[in-house]
Formats: C-alpha cells, sequence, structure tokens
C-alpha cells in the first residue's frame, strides 16, 4: 500500500501529538500504545484507494488529545484501584470530572466526603 | 456552566448511548472467548454481531485498561502487512471475568424481560410516532 507524503505527513503528525500527551505514562506503555494505533490507521487504509481514507480512519478514532484522555484516564484509574491512595483516587475523579457530567457529580460529591472526613479528624466539628 | 434543558428524545438517546458502553467490556471479553484477535478484528466482529456502536477511539482504550486488569494479554506478531499487530487474547481470569459477567447479564435481563412484558405488548399495539404500523 502507498500512501500519499500528505497522507504520511499527517499520520506522523497525529503520532507524534498522541506520544506527546501520553508521557504522563511510562514509555514502554507509551510506545506500544502509539504502534498499536499506527498498526491500526496502516491497516484501515490497506488497499483502500478512496482519497480521504486516512482522515476518516483518523476522525474515527478522536483527536490526538481525545485519545490520549482516554488512555490516562484509564491509567489513573487504574493505579487509583491499585493503590487506594485518597489523593491519587481524587486526581482521577477530577480528570473523570473534566469528561463528563456525572463524573463532576461524583466529584463533588466526593469533595464533601473528603471534607466532612477531614472535620472530623480534626474533631473541629464535634462539640 | 449553562445548559438549556435537555429534550426528551436527546435524553433517551443518552440512556441508550449509555447502555451500549456498559455492554462493550463483555462483547470485546466474548468476541475473544475463541482465541485471539487483534483491535481492528476485534472491531469488525463487534460491528457484525452486535447492536454496538463501536468507536474506535474508545475500544482501543479499553482493550489497554482490559489487559491492566490483566482480563487479557497482548502479544505483538508479524504479519504479511509489512507491520506487525498487537494481538489480544483472553487470560483465565479474563475467561472466568467473561462468564461471570454472561450471568450477571443473564439474570438482568431476564428479569429486566419480565418487568417490561406488559410493556412489550404495549409497543407492538401502539405504532412508534411517525411510522407505520408493521
Amino acid at each position: 500500500m502507498i500512501l500519499s507524503a500528505e497522507s504520511q505527513k499527517t499520520i506522523d503528525a497525529y503520532l507524534a501529538t498522541l506520544r506527546k500527551q501520553l508521557r504522563v505514562l511510562r514509555p514502554e506503555d507509551a510506545d506500544d500504545i502509539v504502534e498499536e494505533i499506527h498498526a491500526h490507521i496502516l491497516d484501515k487504509s490497506a488497499g483502500v484507494t478512496a482519497e480521504g481514507i486516512v482522515g476518516t480512519t483518523l476522525a474515527a478514532l478522536g483527536t490526538p488529545d481525545e485519545l490520549a484522555a482516554r488512555y490516562r484516564t484509564d491509567e489513573l484509574l487504574k493505579r487509583a484501584q491499585v493503590t487506594r491512595s485518597p489523593v491519587v483516587s481524587l486526581f482521577s475523579l477530577a480528570r473523570w470530572a473534566t469528561l463528563s457530567l456525572i463524573g463532576l457529580l461524583a466529584f463533588v460529591v466526593s469533595l464533601a466526603g473528603y471534607a466532612m472526613g477531614g472535620c472530623w479528624l480534626s474533631s473541629a466539628c464535634s462539640s | 456552566m449553562k445548559e438549556a434543558p435537555i429534550p426528551s428524545a436527546d435524553n433517551s438517546e443518552k440512556w441508550e448511548v449509555q447502555l451500549r458502553k456498559g455492554s462493550l467490556e463483555l462483547a470485546i471479553l466474548a468476541a475473544l472467548w475463541d482465541g485471539r484477535l487483534y483491535g481492528l478484528e476485534i472491531l469488525r466482529e463487534l460491528e457484525s454481531k452486535s447492536d454496538l456502536i463501536v468507536v474506535e477511539g474508545t475500544v482501543y482504550p479499553l482493550l489497554n485498561r482490559l489487559r491492566a486488569l490483566a482480563l487479557v494479554e497482548s502479544e505483538w506478531v508479524e504479519s504479511d502487512s509489512g507491520h506487525p499487530r498487537k494481538y489480544y487474547r483472553l487470560t483465565p481470569a479474563g475467561r472466568q471475568r467473561a462468564l461471570e459477567m454472561t450471568r450477571i447479564w443473564a439474570k438482568f435481563s431476564a428479569r429486566m424481560n419480565n418487568l417490561l412484558t406488559h410493556l412489550n405488548e404495549e409497543t407492538q399495539t401502539v405504532p412508534e410516532e411517525g411510522k407505520e404500523p408493521v
């Protein structure tokens, strides 16, 4: 399969942005993800002569920032599950909150929870 | 943040999206039941066999998460296409999880269908708005 120089450039730019946005992950994990997405794009455009197949494929993946955000959210939730650290949990909830309304609600509720917990710990609320 | 009230048509569409989204994890595990597949094969399998709206930008991060949870494992395999492909297969934990989810799904949908019996009869007598009765 031969991609036009322009298509090649579009793909390279997409993957470069994706890699940059994944820098919070372990380097080997980020490389692995970029490699997989690259293979996906090549497979989708294989044998397709139609102009614009690369554009359609990239659109289906979302922008590199959106795609990276989904990987990062999963990564943070995963870390929260493993560590159960309240700080990491809160941080990942904050990320989730930026992505969905339900997440935002969960974030606000948990913030209130943290505040109440803090209050209780410091006995400031007890009379 | 100011939001306009959501019209009910949009709302029901949203519900459908959430429903499909929630089913995706089980659908992926089910697609891998018979053996290893790479990402695009999983996508095609789901598209042809399920009613799911399969968004590529959602499936790949989800595969990554399933791998992090050790429900699937992956390996790079050389291919004739000129580039290697990342194949996924179920781990023993993944097979167990798939069965567990299937049990939950079956029980849930059976009870839900039970609850919906009367409504189901209604939908067969009352045609959908704008559509001719079948």
